[in-house]
C-alpha cells in the first residue's frame, strides 16, 4: 500500500516536473519581466524548480501549471527584492503584486513570434542591429555595448528602444497578417 | 499619463539604467494606470522574446558562424554511430551538441576560441600510446578526429571510420586522416578491417594505393619508402598513388611489396607481423594491471600531501561494505548509503554505483579553507534528473560550496555566499559520448588568482572569476545526493546517476599541471 502510494506520488512528481521543462520559457519570460537581469533568471529558475518540486504535491494535474508555477516564481522574486532593498535595483513589491495582478494571458504562438522576429530583425539598420544583437545575443549590459560601439550611453540607449519599437512593431504586424491569412 | 514619458521610463527599465527617481516615477505610473501595466506587459515580454531569439542565435551561430567556436576543450567529440548514419548525421549531432551553448557565463576569452571542424573517425582505443603533441593537444580515447596529421610516437590505437572501416596502427606511425573512408599512411604499421557493409576503405601511401573491398589486411611502411599490403582475408586493389586504375588485384594469403623505387614483387601474407585486436586486448590487459598496482602504491604511500583532506579510495569493499576509508588527513571515514559496489575504471578496481534516488555516500568535513579543489573519477550513466549531485552540503549555509552535474551535462559549482549563490557553469562538458566512460572531472577554487576553474580529463573546461571570495565550509554532507535529514515530505530529485571510483578534496588550489598529472596517472586502459 505504502509502496503504491510512494509510486504514485514519484510519477506525480515526474509530471509536474516535465510540466516545469514545457513551460520554462514562458517562466523564464515571466521572471524577466519582472526582473530584467538575464544573469539573475537562471537562478531564480533553479529555486523556482526547486519549490516547484517540493510542493508538487499541492499541484492538482490538469489545473493550470504556468499559473501556479508563475505564483512561484513570483514568490521567488519577491525574496530577492525584500533581500536586495537597499540595491534600490528592482520594482517594489506592491508594484510587482499589481503588475501580477493584471499579467495577460501568455503569448498565442510564441514559435511564430520568434520566426517573424528572425525576419524582421533584417530591417533593423547595421548598426542598430548589431546593439541589439549584443545585448540579447551576447547579455551585454548597455555601458559594455557603448564601449564596444564606441557610442556614448545616451545613443545606445536610444538605439535599442528604437530598435525595439521597429521589431515589435513588424512582428505584430506578420502576427495579424497570419490572422486574417 | 503621458504615453511619451511611460514609453521612455520602460525602455530605461528593461536597459536597467533607471535612476532612483525614474523608478519611483515608473513606479508611480504603474500603480495608478491600468493601462500603463498593460503597456509595461507588453514591452517586458517582448523583451523576454528577444532574448530568447538571442540565446537561440547564439547557440546556433556557435555551430554555422564564420567558424565553429566551442567553449569546452574537446568539444569535437561526437557520439559513435553506425556507420550508415554517422556521416550524413556528423553535422546534425554536432548542432545538437552546440545549439544550446550560452554565450554568456564564460569570461575567460581563452576558451572561447577554439576553433573546431566536424570529424570524420573516431578514436577508440589507445593503449600505451603517446602522440608526438604537446599533451594538452594530444587526442584521448572516443575523441572524434578531424582530417589532419596525426603522429603517434608508440603504442596501439584503434580508430573507427565513420564509412564502418575501422584500423589498429602500431607506432611509431605517422598518418594522416582524409576523410570518413580515406586515409594516408606516411609511415608505420596497420592493420586494416573493412566489413563488407562498410563502403570503400582507402589506404594511400608514397608507394601505392590500396583500397579495401571487405575485407582484413596488414599494411607496413618504412621510412625508406618502401611498403608492403598483405591481405588475411577478401581482396583488396593496388593502385599507383594517386591514380584510380588499379594495377594490381590482390587475395586472402597474398601480399605485395613496393620498393622505393616502385619495383613491385610478391610475396605470402604474414598475419604475425601486424598488429591485431587480441594484442590490443591484452596489452590493455596488462596496462590495467599495471596503472592499478602503481595507483594503489601511490594511495598507501607515506608522507601524504597535507593538504588532502579527504581521500576516498574506495578500496573498502571487503570487510565492512558500508564504510568507505579516508586516507586523507582529516581521519573521517564516509558512510555508504546504499549505493552497490561494482567495478571501477580498471578490473580489479572496486567503485560504488549509484543507481537508486537513495544512494549516497555521507561524509563529514569540519573547519574552513580558504582555498579548494576536489578531484573525482566518475562514470556518468545518466543524466536524465534536473541537477546529479557531485557533492552537496546537507545545510546550504554562509560559505558552503555544492558542486552539480546539469541535465545539459554542464559542470555547476558553486557557493552559497551571504543571502546569495554564486554559480560557476561550464559549458556542456558531459556530452553523450562521455556517458558510460570514466572520467577524471576536477574543480578548483581559488581565491588568490580569483577564479574557479572546472577540468574533465585533466584539462581546463570553464574559468570564472570569483564573484566574491569566501572561505568555504563544508560540515556534513553527501557525495550522490542531498542529505536533508532536518526535513520531511518530498525531496527534490537530484541523484547521481553512475559509478565513483575515486574521490579526493584538498585545502588548497591545486595547479592545472597537477591536474593535468593526476588525470594522466590515473587514466583508465582503454
Amino acid at each position: 500500500m505504502t509502496e503504491h502510494r510512494e509510486s504514485t506520488h514519484e510519477r506525480h512528481l515526474q509530471e509536474v516536473q516535465a510540466l516545469f521543462i514545457q513551460h520554462t520559457p514562458a517562466l523564464r519570460g515571466f521572471v524577466l519581466a519582472l526582473m530584467p537581469d538575464f544573469g539573475r533568471v537562471d537562478d531564480v529558475l533553479q529555486e523556482t524548480f526547486l519549490l516547484v518540486t517540493r510542493k508538487a504535491g499541492e499541484f492538482k494535474l490538469g489545473s493550470n501549471f504556468l499559473g501556479w508555477a508563475c505564483t512561484i516564481a513570483r514568490f521567488k522574486v519577491l525574496e530577492i527584492v525584500r533581500r536586495e532593498t537597499r540595491r534600490q535595483l528592482h520594482l517594489s513589491e506592491e508594484v510587482i503584486e499589481c503588475l501580477c495582478a493584471c499579467e495577460p494571458e501568455p503569448d498565442r504562438s510564441p514559435d511564430e513570434r520568434l520566426r517573424y522576429l528572425d525576419e524582421c530583425l533584417d530591417q533593423l539598420a547595421p548598426q542598430a542591429r548589431r546593439a541589439i544583437e549584443l545585448m540579447y545575443r551576447q547579455a551585454h549590459k548597455p555601458a559594455e555595448i557603448a564601449r564596444r560601439l564606441k557610442w556614448n550611453a545616451e545613443s545606445v540607449y536610444v538605439a535599442l528602444s528604437r530598435a525595439r519599437v521597429i521589431l515589435r512593431d513588424c512582428v505584430r504586424r506578420k502576427m495579424n497578417l497570419q490572422e486574417v491569412t | 499619463m503621458d504615453a511619451s514619458r511611460l514609453n521612455f521610463l520602460l525602455n530605461r527599465y528593461l536597459d536597467q539604467a533607471l535612476t532612483p527617481a525614474e523608478k519611483s516615477e515608473l513606479e508611480q505610473m504603474l500603480l495608478a494606470s491600468a493601462e500603463a501595466r498593460a503597456e509595461f506587459w507588453e514591452q517586458a515580454r517582448f523583451h523576454a522574446l528577444l532574448r530568447r531569439h538571442g540565446e537561440e542565435q547564439q547557440g546556433r551561430h556557435l555551430v554555422f558562424g564564420g567558424q565553429v567556436v566551442a567553449f569546452g576543450v574537446e568539444p569535437q567529440k561526437l557520439i559513435r554511430l553506425p556507420w550508415v548514419w554517422a556521416t550524413a548525421l556528423a553535422a546534425c549531432l554536432a548542432l545538437a551538441l552546440f545549439v544550446w551553448l550560452p554565450g554568456r557565463n564564460v569570461d575567460d576569452e581563452m576558451f572561447a576560441s577554439e576553433a573546431v571542424t566536424i570529424g570524420v573517425a573516431t578514436l577508440t582505443r589507445m593503449v600505451d600510446a603517446s602522440w608526438d603533441t604537446a599533451e594538452e593537444d594530444a587526442p584521448q580515447p572516443g575523441e572524434l578526429l578531424a582530417p589532419g596529421w596525426l603522429h603517434l610516437r608508440e603504442g596501439l590505437v584503434q580508430i573507427d571510420f565513420f564509412n564502418g572501416a575501422h584500423v589498429i596502427i602500431e607506432g611509431p606511425a605517422e598518418f594522416e586522416i582524409i576523410s570518413a573512408g580515406e586515409m594516408l599512411l606516411k609511415t608505420g604499421r596497420l592493420t586494416g578491417n573493412c566489413p563488407p557493409q562498410a563502403r570503400t576503405f582507402k589506404v594511400r601511401s608514397p608507394q601505392m594505393d590500396v583500397v579495401d573491398l571487405g575485407t582484413s589486411f596488414g599494411f607496413n611502411v618504412q621510412t625508406n619508402g618502401s611498403a608492403e599490403v598483405h591481405v588475411f582475408d577478401g581482396k583488396v586493389e593496388v593502385s599507383r598513388p594517386g591514380t584510380a586504375k588499379p594495377q594490381r588485384e590482390l587475395v586472402q594469403g597474398e601480399a605485395l611489396r613496393a620498393s622505393a623505387s616502385g619495383n613491385l614483387e610478391t610475396a605470402i601474407a604474414d598475419r604475425e607481423r601486424f598488429p591485431s585486436r587480441v594484442d590490443l586486448e591484452e596489452r590493455a590487459r596488462r596496462l590495467a594491471m599495471r596503472r592499478l598496482n602503481a595507483w594503489r602504491e601511490r594511495v598507501t604511500a607515506p608522507p601524504a600531501d597535507p593538504s588532502l583532506k579527504i581521500h576516498f579510495a574506495f578500496e573498502s569493499a571487503e570487510d565492512n561494505p558500508v564504510v568507505l576509508v579516508n586516507h586523507g588527513q582529516t581521519g573521517g571515514n564516509g558512510t555508504v548509503v546504499g549505493a552497490d559496489w561494482t567495478t571501477g575504471r580498471w578490473p580489479g578496481k572496486p567503485a560504488l554505483e549509484f543507481k537508486r534516488v537513495s544512494d549516497r555516500v555521507r561524509l563529514q568535513l569540519t573547519g574552513e579553507m580558504a582555498s579548494m579543489t576536489i578531484i573525482t573519477w566518475v562514470r556518468i550513466d545518466a543524466l536524465s534528473n534536473p541537477r546529479h549531485a557531485l557533492l552537496l552540503p546537507d545545510r546550504p549555509g554562509p560559505g558552503t560550496p555544492f558542486w552539480n552535474i546539469t541535465r545539459a551535462g554542464e559542470l555547476l559549482f558553486g557557493v552559497r555566499d551571504q543571502g546569495r549563490m554564486n554559480r560557476y557553469k561550464s559549458p556542456r562538458v558531459i556530452t553523450p559520448e562521455r556517458q558510460g566512460r570514466w572520467l577524471q572531472l576536477a574543480v578548483v577554487y581559488d581565491p588568490a588568482t580569483a577564479s574557479v576553474m572546472q577540468f574533465v580529463n585533466g584539462r581546463p573546461v570553464s574559468r570564472h572569476t570569483l564573484k566574491e571570495p569566501t572561505g568555504l565550509k563544508l560540515g556534513a554532507a553527501e557525495i550522490g545526493n542531498w542529505g536533508r535529514p532536518h526535513k520531511s515530505g518530498p525531496q527534490p530529485v537530484i541523484n547521481f546517476i553512475g559509478r565513483m571510483d575515486e574521490f579526493l578534496l584538498f585545502d588548497r588550489a591545486l595547479t592545472p599541471k597537477e591536474i593535468r598529472a593526476s588525470y594522466t596517472a590515473g587514466q583508465p586502459a582503454t
